[in-house]
């Protein structure tokens, strides 16, 4: 699964270690979530969608090679 | 692609809660080398503390696990996903040593300090397949 995690944050002007304390993970799944390594839960993924304030269709899109 | 934001820098309350396991963990430890050392020196021959000597280590080892356990439960989603599977590896080999030992002293051969052998070989391949896995350092 493709995600704009990084695009949203970088949008912000937050690191990856600001973006985790707000999202309550590390930075290690910040950056497993951004190069798509990781497919975060759906409560994650709710909480995700509310800090950037978009819908998680809008930020979570399906992988191009599926 | 990195940018000047992808830097290496821990979130802090990550690495608050990493320092107070270490230090919960570390005392723990130091308090199980005494343990131990008291044991080695006061806990052989008659006395009727031999017992409380034996088990004083005991404590500090449960002191230890609890930190342990406390500790996997702040890990998030993601980071327990990377360490379970060292857990497992590790959990599997040591019943394969206990079971291998075991097997040996039905056969006649006996393995001094049998448990301590056990323990290493499980502890290591718990910490080996925790560096294939890239689990989250404690």
């Amino acid at each position: 699964m493709d995600n704009l995690i990084r695009t949203e944050r970088e949008a912000r002007g937050w690191t990856q270690a600001v973006l985790a304390e707000h999202l309550a993970v590390s930075r290690q799944t910040v950056v497993a979530l951004e190069t798509g390594k990781y497919d975060p839960s759906l409560p994650l993924a709710f909480r995700i969608s509310r800090l950037f304030g978009k819908p998680v269709e809008s930020l979570f899109l399906p992988a191009n090679n599926h | 692609m990195t940018s000047d934001l992808d830097t290496a820098e821990e979130a802090p309350s990550e690495r608050r809660r990493r320092r107070i396991f270490r230090v919960r963990l570390w005392i723990g430890t130091g308090l199980y080398v005494l343990a131990s050392v008291a044991l080695y020196q006061w806990g052989h021959g008659n006395s009727p503390w031999r017992l409380i000597w034996a088990v004083l280590p005991l404590l500090f080892m449960v002191w230890v696990v609890t930190v342990t356990v406390l500790r996997v439960r702040q890990m998030d989603e993601y980071q327990v996903k990377l360490f379970f599977p060292g857990l497992a590896v590790g959990f599997t080999v040591t019943i394969f040593a206990s079971v291998t030992v075991g097997t040996l002293s039905a056969a006649g051969f006996t393995v001094p300090n049998a448990g301590w052998p056990v323990a290493i070989v499980g502890i290591v391949a718990w910490e080996f397949t925790n560096l294939l896995t890239r689990a989250p350092r404690a």
